[in-house]
């Protein structure tokens, strides 16, 4: 059984070979394993914007980098796309400087499809990308009080406040002039911003998975209402929404590299058995 | 003098934040009309950060700087930190500002794909450590590992696939939402909320200048 032994010490090299097969293999050719929606985190979400009415307001917040972008993209663009064709405004602020811009072309790209489609998502109108502010937290709740003054009254583009239709409707970020906040976070500045300094506000979350479980207490406390969780939380917004995109797809490769590490494990314990029964023996 | 200001002066700002957040009229204070005490001082932050991130370019360049000039190991990596830091500030500044084409391409096919590889490779890392570490030597790490393939599978279609979420106790999604919602909540909360005590006991410290490190050496 020297052969069982040697499952002790695999070669990195085939480790990280057969990982990149396991991922990359599904997205080429997709497996279309079945994805269960989450009740209690995601569909509270998704209800959320259901039950607005076209003229609401609501804020987002990009606080991640390029690094999150493949779990927290594909969530803002499902999350964007429900309030446009819903009607509801967008307010977008980014509490992360290093994925402002990384926020607005994932934004920019579905308001051109949905232009495309018939649907409005006019910049100004429909939805403003205000970026980020210097200023950390204090400068947050600032933002309450005189979230035009707070913002310099311009956007991320440079524009100013009085040309963009949208802002006359907002001049104070307040529970009756935004209907609730969704924030898309990845680290720190992140989602106790909103959780210390908008506590009375209807505050959702989509987060990256290793964020999840120091999340989860704030979602059974009701500080949050509702969560996207991860990957798997931006393609189940993307299955309720009747439109599968890029979460979906990835589904499949995040559940064969999931597999490899759980057989990797399997395997290096019998490995480990095998060598310590031997040198028992 | 030199210990005795800055102590007087945290305490004092300390004091003033604390007000604004425990007295309504306070935070809608105004100095004169229509600009408030808070909105003076929340810009100061803001002028503070500015001022952090210059100070910050200053040090970075400081620290650099002296690393090529006595050549010290991998020097020419310095010379190429500097070379991107102030070559981007540059574009940014003088050059079409932020949303010219050449910054906004450095960005969206430069610094996004190199932040998103860099992220992408904690896969392969964490498969390469998940093998070697997870052993099972007791029964902490016996416990340890079922959890972990609980959840991994709770959270991936696969095991859908093996276990529906339909079946007898919800398959393994369901016994995942279980570990996150019940053992793990109450556990990230007692984690939360000695950190927060812990936090006030610091900052509590800070302002009545009991706490004197971040003055360093004034002697």
């Amino acid at each position: 059984m020297k052969w069982l032994e040697k499952l002790d010490t695999i070669d990195p090299r085939w480790v990280y070979i057969i990982m990149a097969v396991s991922l990359v293999f599904p997205v080429l050719k997709p497996i279309g394993l079945a994805i269960t929606i989450d009740e209690t985190t995601t569909v509270p979400v998704f209800n959320w914007i259901e039950s607005l009415q076209p003229g609401d307001i609501v804020v987002g917040d990009v606080a991640f980098s390029g690094g999150s972008e493949g779990e927290l993209g594909p969530q803002l663009q499902s999350w964007f796309r429900h309030c446009m064709i819903k009607g509801v405004k967008v307010i977008m602020v980014a509490q992360w400087n290093t994925g402002e811009r990384l926020g607005y072309t994932l934004l920019e790209q579905v308001a051109n499809e949905l232009e495309a489609e018939g649907i409005s998502a006019e910049y100004g109108v429909d939805w403003v990308y205000v970026g980020y502010k210097p200023g950390g937290t204090t400068l947050w709740r600032q933002m309450q009080l005189d979230f035009w003054g707070a913002c310099a009254e311009t956007d991320m583009l440079g524009n100013s406040f009085q040309d963009l239709p949208l802002m006359h409707r907002f001049k104070k970020w307040d529970k009756e002039s935004s209907k609730g906040i969704m924030a898309f976070v990845a680290g720190s500045p992140g989602l106790p911003t909103y959780t210390t300094y908008f506590p009375d506000y209807e505050i959702y979350v989509g987060n990256v998975a290793v964020q999840v479980p120091g999340a989860m207490n704030t979602l059974r406390a009701g500080q949050i209402k509702g969560l996207l969780a991860g990957l798997p939380g931006g393609a189940q917004y993307e299955l309720l929404l009747n439109r599968p995109g890029r979460a979906v797809k990835l589904m499949d490769a995040q559940s064969m590299g999931h597999l490899w590490i759980m057989v990797l494990v399997v395997l290096g314990n019998i490995g480990f058995y095998m060598k310590s029964r031997a040198r028992d023996e | 003098m030199k210990r005795e200001v800055p102590i007087v002066l945290t305490f004092l700002m300390t004091l003033l934040r604390f007000c604004f957040e425990m007295l309504e009229p306070m935070l809608n204070y105004q100095i004169y009309e229509g600009v408030t005490l808070f909105s003076r001082i929340s810009f100061s932050v803001t002028f503070m950060y500015c001022m952090g991130l210059f100070m910050g370019l200053i040090n970075l360049t400081r620290v650099h700087g002296n690393t090529i000039r006595r050549r010290r190991e991998h020097w020419i990596y310095s010379v190429w930190l500097l070379i991107v830091m102030y070559g981007y500030a540059i574009l940014g500044l003088f050059f079409g500002g932020m949303e010219s084409k050449p910054f906004t391409w450095i960005y969206d096919a430069i610094i996004v794909p190199l932040d998103s590889t860099m992220f992408s490779m904690l896969a392969f890392f964490i498969a390469s450590s998940a093998y070697r570490a997870f052993r099972i030597r007791n029964l902490e790490s016996i416990i340890m590992m079922v959890v972990a393939f609980v959840v991994m599978l709770g959270n991936v279609s696969l095991g859908e696939v093996i276990w529906s979420s339909e079946s007898f106790l919800g398959g393994f999604k369901g016994i995942k939402d279980w570990f996150l919602a019940i053992p793990n909540a109450a556990s990230q909360r007692a984690i939360g909320i000695g950190i927060f005590l812990g936090s006030y006991a610091a900052i509590l410290r800070v302002a009545l200048g009991l706490e004197k490190r971040y003055l360093g050496s004034l002697d």
